[in-house]
């Protein structure tokens, strides 16, 4: 299970899944997290195109998950995920992920 | 101050430093403190979220586990660097750091993540108002040294 430090990071990365159309990462979200590299990477690489995203719409000031500025909201998503990928063992696929970004 | 041109020269710089804690910037935002209103609810520039805030808000209790985050590694500080960049609208992203045995004011001490051993906490060991807390992140700031720009490097 992924473990947030703040509600709003899940509200945030399930409002990019469903914008981004990415099914995959939505049950991973409301499962119980990574279970196998393949969604390690899955979710890796969608984290960098949300991150694209919000700056999208950051420019065009849409609130999401209550912030207009997402800038730090990235952050403390980025944070859980990689505090869950190291305790899943993946951590090396988000370093590659990230090392493309 | 320092300027790097490739990711690798930034990297091995950054490895040189020994134990450093280490926050980005982007030009116009402060290194310690949130001056932009946009990211969440505030106090005196602290966000209400980063640290254990009484009731009224007046003052911040200690929590070993809650504080200003920090990179103490380079793979944490790069992919802190990389959202920084991408939001950055063109402008500089610049890299604050200090090192681990760096004098800090009393009351504030650096917690390893235990979630994540690349992450650092700015936590705060007493009870102390608000307003002081944000001096001390001020002082903090102003003693902290940069790398210019690091996101030519990346």
């Amino acid at each position: 299970m992924i473990r947030y430090r703040f509600p709003e990071e899940k509200e945030a990365l399930l409002h990019y899944a469903i914008t981004l159309e990415n099914k995959k990462v939505e049950e991973i979200l409301h499962g119980d997290g990574i279970k196998s590299p393949e969604e390690a990477r899955e979710l890796a690489t969608f984290f960098w195109k949300m991150v694209d995203q919000t700056v999208t719409d950051s420019d065009k000031s849409l609130d999401i998950a209550g912030y207009k500025n997402l800038e730090s909201l990235c952050e403390d998503v980025m944070q859980s995920l990689r505090s869950h990928f190291i305790a899943t063992g993946y951590v090396d696929i988000w370093e590659e992920e990230s090392d493309k970004a | 101050m320092e300027q790097f041109k490739t990711t690798d020269d930034l990297r091995e710089y950054i490895k040189s430093l020994g134990a450093f804690r280490a926050r980005p910037a982007i030009t116009g935002e402060h290194p310690t403190l949130y001056l932009n209103h946009e990211q969440g609810t505030m106090h005196h520039g602290v966000r209400e979220k980063d640290y254990f805030f009484s009731t009224c808000r007046q003052w911040v209790l200690p929590h070993s586990q809650m504080g200003l985050s920090f990179s103490g590694h380079w793979s944490h500080l790069k992919d802190i660097m990389k959202i920084k960049t991408k939001h950055s609208k063109g402008n500089a992203v610049s890299v604050f750091w200090v090192l681990e045995a760096a004098d800090i004011p009393n009351g504030l001490k650096f917690e390893v993540d235990k979630q994540d051993s690349q992450h650092y906490f700015l936590t705060v060991t007493e009870m102390m108002l608000t307003t002081q807390l944000a001096q001390k992140l001020s002082w903090v700031a102003d003693r902290m040294s940069e790398i210019k720009d690091a996101r030519k490097a990346l």
